[in-house]
């Protein structure tokens, strides 16, 4: 999973950010013209890809997307919030371990790499050592399926939403107890909040980042009543020490804007804003 | 009275090997084993509904135990303790395989793993308990809400879960009181237990999940909130708990 050194980085958005009402069409225009290289598909959240999507119907995205000048970046979904692999229903487990498949194979049908799986989540129900050993115990067998489909799941860091893998180091013991390639770190720069800092987590996976989540957050701020979430260079991140970071792990792959935070009026031009901060970013001129 | 060397050696040496092999007689007899297996741990394949729940206890015991599936289990004629984890159907071949285990005097630990059988599933479960084992049961309670699993990705501020009532404001935990004390999360749903015989042995505030009583020779405990992913995630108070049921 090494990073092949000097090729340039490439953006990408979540399809989640098309505004509502717009077809799937019409949100691809508008990424290709605010300047992105490829989108990210959100498996469950949007209603061109469902987990009843057919194939052939995956296939047709597929083609469209293609038909639009762009590339898939990945599929990412938040099914696993409310189905998580860390259920104590087995049931749950099971459907949640059907939802990272189907994700793989809709990535081989889209023609990209790359996964997003939210692992885990701790709760007041559920506490952190079985949490753990669910998460394990699924990666571990998901492993085969996603080396065999050859399509690498990353698992996001979401330190203070699932309550998980909070620290860099306890990801990478993770990570490292699923010993596979095929298995890494989906490094979203905007989650960890106050609990560390990202360009930390960057150097210390390097080379297991199958993709690079970007957003920027406010610190320290308090995260139950405002969202702490906010664009791209006005929020509290040290970009140029992620952007040094990322240049020192050797990282070219893709970064993918997530805007939790949503323009109220002119929605689109928050694609064109964010295309614009992300070029910044990649140039290094900070 | 004279004796030499050698007939002191030959005459006391003699005495110490009778001992000696009345000693071993006499361990032998006194160990002589009751049971063909001292711990059976039975693997009920599909019919065991919570597999982590065999991992934990299979963690737990170590070497102390010997994996057994249902028909080997009915090969054996006495068996000191036998446990069934995470039992989700239970059929009649099962139960009176169990039931007989009971009757020649074993320990049997039966951890329920209905909690999440449907409707239909676990009204048959139900008659199988009260038909071989004379215990009731009755519909799993939800301790918790549904919404504790978290909340939908990035939720808006007023579904944020730190914004959530808390649906669970006891403490989580079952409190058994026998063979030892020991308190263990409890797993989400608790399967409620009764007998016209035996007594509660595990309860979750007022609510009794846990049930021990003799039944033949033996001793039948009842877990209705499983044990062994407690075990799996290496809980002291389970283990405790586990091992003063093996020294019984």
């Amino acid at each position: 999973m090494l990073h092949r050194q000097g090729a340039t980085m490439k953006k990408s958005i979540g399809d989640n950010m098309i505004p509502k009402g717009w077809s799937f069409e019409q949100g691809l225009d508008l990424v290709k013209k605010a300047g992105f290289d490829g989108i990210e598909l959100w498996l469950g959240e949007v209603p061109w890809l469902q987990m009843n999507t057919a194939d052939a119907a995956v296939t047709e995205l597929r083609r469209k997307v293609e038909n639009a000048g762009l590339v898939v970046s990945n599929v990412s979904t938040g099914l696993h919030w409310e189905t998580p692999l860390s259920a104590r229903d087995p049931g749950v487990r099971a459907q949640a371990i059907r939802i990272v498949e189907r994700q793989l194979e809709t990535a081989q049908l889209l023609g990209c790499d790359a996964v997003l799986v939210v692992a885990g989540l701790v709760t007041q129900e559920i506490p952190y050592n079985e949490v753990y050993q669910r998460c394990l115990d699924a990666m571990l067998q998901l492993a085969p399926v996603a080396t065999k489909a050859g399509v690498k799941i990353g698992c996001e860091n979401n330190n203070s939403e699932h309550r998980f893998l909070i620290t860099p180091r306890e990801f990478w013991s993770f990570l490292n107890e699923v010993n596979s390639p095929f298995i890494g770190i989906h490094l979203d720069v905007g989650n960890i909040h106050d609990t560390g800092f990202a360009e930390q987590w960057i150097e210390i996976h390097g080379p297991r980042i199958t993709r690079v989540h970007l957003k920027d957050v406010l610190k320290k701020r308090g995260r139950c009543c405002d969202t702490v979430y906010t664009n791209l260079f006005i929020g509290d991140n040290n970009w140029p020490a992620i952007r040094a970071a990322l240049s020192k792990v050797g990282y070219n792959g893709w970064l993918i804007a997530e805007m939790e935070a949503r323009y109220h009026y002119a929605k689109d031009q928050q694609f064109y804003d964010t295309s614009a901060a992300m070029d910044r970013l990649i140039s290094g001129k900070l | 009275m004279q004796i030499s060397r050698r007939d002191f050696l030959s005459v006391t040496g003699t005495a110490v090997t009778l001992f000696a092999f009345r000693r071993v007689e006499l361990i032998a007899l006194d160990s002589e084993p009751k049971f063909d297996v001292d711990c059976a741990l039975l693997d009920l394949g599909t019919n065991c509904s919570l597999r982590e729940s065999l991992q934990g206890y299979q963690a737990a015991l170590a070497s102390k135990h010997q994996q057994l599936l249902p028909a080997e289990l009915n090969a054996l004629s006495r068996c000191r303790v036998a446990i069934v984890p995470g039992v989700g159907m239970i059929d009649a071949t099962l139960a009176s395989v169990l039931s007989g285990l009971l009757q020649s005097g074993s320990t049997l630990l039966l951890e329920c793993g209905a909690g999440f059988l449907n409707q239909s599933e676990f009204a048959s479960y139900q008659g199988m308990l009260h038909q071989y084992f004379d215990i009731t049961i009755d519909r799993p309670v939800e301790l918790w809400s549904r919404s504790a699993y978290g909340a939908p990705r990035k939720p808006p501020p007023a579904q944020h879960p730190r914004n959530k009532p808390d649906h669970r404001q006891a403490v989580p935990y079952v409190h058994y009181r026998w063979p030892s004390e020991a308190r263990v999360r409890d797993f989400s749903r608790a399967i409620p237990v009764s007998a016209p015989a035996g007594n509660a042995i595990g309860k979750i505030g007022d609510l009794r999940v846990a049930w021990k009583r003799r039944l033949g020779k033996g001793i039948l405990i009842f877990l209705g909130s499983p044990m062994g992913p407690a075990l799996l995630a290496n809980d002291c108070d389970a283990r405790n708990w586990l091992h003063s049921v093996m020294v019984l």
